[in-house]
């Protein structure tokens, strides 16, 4: 079900369009990110529709109450919307303890002292943080502090949860860490969750939708298994990808419609029912992953020289080279590879993804 | 033995290091500089003066005794009266200056009042005037013949004749006081609620909260740290201070702590006046002590920054205007218009009246018969008395010498606290050097006479000297110097030096090149702020000035008790005008040599 309906916003600063005509539905009890580089206008959406920021055009709708609106004029201010925001610095007030600070909201509330009491408790033992509760922000590590934000906001049982960059200030082990905790908090209490990040593994491995950004627009919104292995645009194929998508240059050969002359003098010949139109520029996106690497020639491979190779640990990297054109290749790490060693290299037309060189758009 | 041999090598490792041996010297200098004089106060006043011996049979000077304290210490007139009216301006002057401070500072940090810069400059005014430039102006506006004065501005302009409570006493005090030091408040409030990133707020509006509840439960409680140093300092300021409370709070009988000492001097009753000096110290003392307290661990609320300080600025809607207007309207009428009354009397002829017709230049440059005793009291113009010349000289002498010689020092003091961060011998620099804070300037002045008034060791007797008037510069003013020596030595990071160090340089080569030429916008900061704060400085030099050694201010306040008013109106004139003259040939020279470091690419 909808919960959330973006139509057509735009917000402006000066001359920068930091979002450019969103239109967008999100839906109810979903882990919602929207992912893309700094500047791309996520954090402007996000405080958008929590009304911190006035949209210049466009609606925003919660279920079926209106909250921004340009042409009804129509903007219900920040604290009467109901959602959870924590901020990428927390905010935490430095003169309140843990339990003032998560007990703020319900204090503007009104809520009876003991039911005050009562919540806190709760929420600090579902966060497991009862022994923290005396203690003040500048007495807490950056986990902690994270935890408190996130509880504030708990605390007044909002029905969507907004965070901006949430964990980019913690350290690589705790940031596994709140994640696993997040997807936790998700699963537990069945909330929205709107999620702003530049980080694509943390968009992947937390969210249900993922929304990837550029340049104020969305490229992308889809369910982060559609994200990555069938990237709209080349902007998404080419941002999506540790470490990067292979992006070659190819035309479809004359008369032909399933074949592609590629760049490094082979055909790439897509199976039946991919049809192409005839002489088209194209570029085709390959993940490294989805390459299969031969020392040993097989039919349908194309032949390549190894350049370098780079050991990331779990996995090897091979920079292969044929005549000008280079392709990075993922292998296993027990692969033997020489400097200036020949071998084979299978493209399997159905992981790669063919896009218009104009457009950009994926064919 | 072999211990003793260690501990002689770990000291001469030590002490092989330039910043060590530097540190231990500064301590040393600055101990003998503040703590000593302290030790002296407290031992003079328990001890008979040779001024005793001519009262009291059978003592010898010099003796311990415990005679002056139980005198004084539950004496009503002597230090009760005068000790509580000093509570009183201290904590009347601080509401007020409180009060002003945050209100401007929110309105210029925080909304989007236009006119930004001018409401700061505006704001400001009252921190580069004498802190008790207005209390002269204040006289001469509500003086009237219904308390037998001459006729004042506001009885002139509108037959208006203020109460005696209004023109003397406690009110004129605590007003006048808070006028010249909310700039404190106003300039740290200010910067502490620039810091405040916007989030803080956000959240508290995100959870439900109004505005007004966010200004009292989120913003306000967050700057209070800064707020309150700004009052500690202000208070310590402000019972420090001599000149308004002798000008306005004695003719109505209100005497305070400072005006107390230096009267018990006066009368060469120098014991008790140390006591009271004592009392005056521990009572600012104690109030750094309850803000300690009070502000615990959590001082200086460090917001932990992301995206770094994002501000919305609340709109004030349909009060922007009125707002602005009223500020500049509030510090037109109380700063601007009595000082444009304190330069215009200066050219009156005759006291009250403020006719064109008097306008005269007499007390300029002395047009009429000088030997006219009506209206000069036999004291030549400003620009034909030697007195101005001299007294223009010694200003000049004193405070230019504190200040380069604090410039310097506040540096070093900067260096060896920044580079030596986390030590322990950083923090005690640290701590003495901003000690000074907490004595106010005319208990400095006491204690000085009670160090520098005789011989001791290889040091003679100082009071009446130049030497003794630097010194008090240097005691008093060491915190300024030291807090601009620091904050220029964060600049460069500490590898800088390092390099210099593996590459074989000397320390010496290494302060002179590498140290020096990036951080040397500290020394002229540290000077400009300690000349001018010295040179506006009445209540520290007040006890220790004698004929030769006579400064600006101190003539100043003698020709106004010497009821020559108009001269010294003029010469007030003449001294702020200097002041400004000086912050502005600074600005110009900062500009210059920042632009210069700008050229080179350093800045």
């Amino acid at each position: 079900m909808t919960l959330i309906e973006i139509s057509q916003l735009r917000k402006s600063f000066g001359e920068v369009v930091a979002v450019d005509t969103v239109t967008m539905e999100i839906e109810e009890g979903s882990f919602t990110s929207f992912l893309g580089p700094s500047g791309c206008g996520k954090t402007t959406m996000l405080r958008m529709i929590a009304g911190l920021e006035d949209p210049d055009e466009g609606e925003i709708r919660v279920g079926d109450e209106i909250i921004f609106s340009s042409s009804q004029v129509i903007n219900t201010s920040a604290k009467k919307r109901k959602m959870g925001l924590v901020f990428q610095s927390y905010a935490l007030w430095p003169h309140m303890t843990v339990f003032d600070n998560i007990a703020y909201g319900l204090k503007t509330k009104r809520v009876p002292r003991q039911g005050i009491e009562q919540k806190v408790e709760s929420i600090l033992s579902m966060m497991k943080m009862q022994e923290l509760k005396a203690r003040y922000p500048s007495e807490l590590s950056g986990g902690q502090q994270q935890r408190v934000a996130i509880s504030r906001m708990l605390a007044v049982d909002p029905k969507i949860l907004l965070m901006d960059e949430p964990l980019s200030n913690l350290d690589a082990k705790l940031r596994m860490e709140m994640r696993a905790e997040l997807k936790r908090l998700h699963r537990d209490t069945g909330i929205t969750i709107i999620y702003v990040t530049h980080d694509q593994i943390e968009a992947f491995s937390l969210s249900t939708h993922v929304a990837v950004m550029d340049k104020g627009r969305i490229q992308q919104f889809d369910v982060p298994e559609n994200i990555y292995d069938r990237p709209e645009n080349l902007f998404v194929a080419g941002f999506i990808g540790t470490p990067f998508v292979n992006l070659m240059s190819g035309r479809v050969a004359t008369g032909e419609n399933r074949r592609i002359r590629m760049e490094g003098d082979f055909d790439l010949i897509f199976p039946e029912g991919i049809t192409f139109k005839g002489s088209e520029e194209v570029v085709v996106a390959v993940r490294p992953e989805d390459l299969r690497i031969y020392r040993e020639y097989k039919k349908d491979t194309v032949e390549y020289t190894i350049d370098d190779s780079f050991n990331a640990g779990s996995a090897l990297f091979l920079n292969l080279t044929r005549e000008t054109s280079t392709l990075l290749a993922s292998v296993e790490r027990t692969f033997p590879s020489r400097r200036g060693d020949t071998v084979y290299v299978e493209f399997t037309p159905s992981s790669c993804n063919v896009y218009d060189r104009e457009t950009g758009n994926i064919l | 033995m072999q211990d003793f041999n260690k501990l002689v090598r770990i000291l001469r490792i030590k002490l092989s290091q330039p910043r060590i041996l530097l540190g231990i010297c500064l301590l040393l200098f600055l101990t003998y500089l503040i703590v000593v004089p302290i030790i002296t106060l407290i031992t003079n006043a328990s001890c008979f003066q040779l001024v005793d011996t001519f009262l009291l049979n059978g003592i010898k000077e010099g003796e311990f005794t415990l005679y002056h304290w139980k005198k004084v210490v539950g004496n009503y007139d002597i230090l009760i009266q005068p000790f509580l009216n000093t509570l009183i301006v201290g904590l009347g002057a601080v509401g007020v200056i409180a009060v002003l401070g945050t209100m401007i500072a929110w309105l210029v940090a925080r909304t989007d009042i236009p006119l930004k810069g001018l409401l700061t400059v505006l704001a400001t005014i009252p921190y580069v005037l004498p802190s008790w430039s207005l209390a002269l102006p204040w006289i001469e506006i509500f003086q009237n013949t219904g308390i037998n004065m001459a006729v004042g501005f506001l009885e002139y302009t509108t037959s208006l004749k203020a109460p005696l409570w209004l023109v003397f006493g406690p009110i004129p005090v605590i007003i006048v006081l808070g006028l010249h030091y909310f700039p404190f408040a106003f300039l740290l409030v200010a910067a502490a609620l620039g810091n405040l990133s916007s989030d803080l707020e956000e959240t508290a509006e995100l959870l439900g909260a109004s505005r007004v509840k966010i200004l009292r439960t989120i913003t306000l409680p967050i700057v209070m740290p800064a707020l309150l140093s700004a009052i500690i300092l202000c208070f310590s300021l402000a019972i420090g201070s001599y000149g308004t409370p002798s000008l306005l709070g004695t003719p109505g009988g209100f005497t305070v702590l400072s005006v107390q000492i230096k009267s018990l001097m006066d009368l060469n009753l120098q014991s008790q006046a140390y006591i009271l000096t004592i009392m005056l110290i521990a009572l600012s003392v104690l109030v750094v002590y309850l803000n300690n307290r009070i502000i615990g661990i959590r001082k200086g609320y460090e917001t932990i920054g992301g995206k770094g300080v994002r501000k919305r600025l609340t709109p004030l809607k349909k009060l922007r205007i009125p707002l602005c207007v009223s500020v500049i309207v509030f510090i037109t009428v109380t700063i601007l218009l009595p000082l444009a009354i304190l330069v215009w009397s200066s050219f009156m002829l005759n006291r009250g009246d403020y006719s064109f017709g008097n306008f005269s230049l007499h007390y300029w440059t002395g047009i009429i018969d000088p030997s006219n005793p009506e209206f000069t009291v036999g004291e030549p113009a400003v620009f034909r008395n030697p007195k101005f010349f001299s007294s223009l000289r010694n200003t000049f002498l004193i405070s230019g010498m504190g200040a380069a010689i604090l410039g310097v020092l506040g540096m070093l003091v900067g260096y060896v606290v920044v580079m030596g961060r986390g030590k322990q011998l950083s923090r005690l620099l640290e701590r003495i050097s901003f000690a000074p804070v907490m004595i106010p300037s005319i208990a400095f002045g006491a204690i000085y006479i009670s160090l520098f008034g005789v011989s001791r060791g290889p040091i003679p007797a100082l009071y009446g000297t130049f030497a003794i008037l630097i010194l008090v510069v240097i005691g008093k003013k060491i915190p300024y110097a030291s807090r601009a020596g620091i904050s220029a030595m964060f600049q460069p990071s500490k590898e800088l030096e390092e390099a210099g160090e593996v590459l074989g340089a000397g320390w010496l080569k290494r302060f002179k090149q590498i140290i020096w030429p990036l951080t040397k916008t500290g020394f002229s900061s540290g000077f400009l702020i300690v000349f001018i704060s010295a040179s506006r400085e009445l209540s520290l030099f007040i006890m220790l000035v004698t004929v030769k050694t006579q400064v600006l201010t101190t003539l100043i306040f003698e020709s106004a008790q010497e009821g020559i008013r108009q001269l010294s109106y003029a010469l007030m004139t003449t001294l702020i005008t200097i002041t400004l003259i000086t912050i502005g040939v600074f600005r110009l020279y900062e500009r210059y040599s920042n632009r210069s470091l700008v050229k080179k690419g350093i800045l």
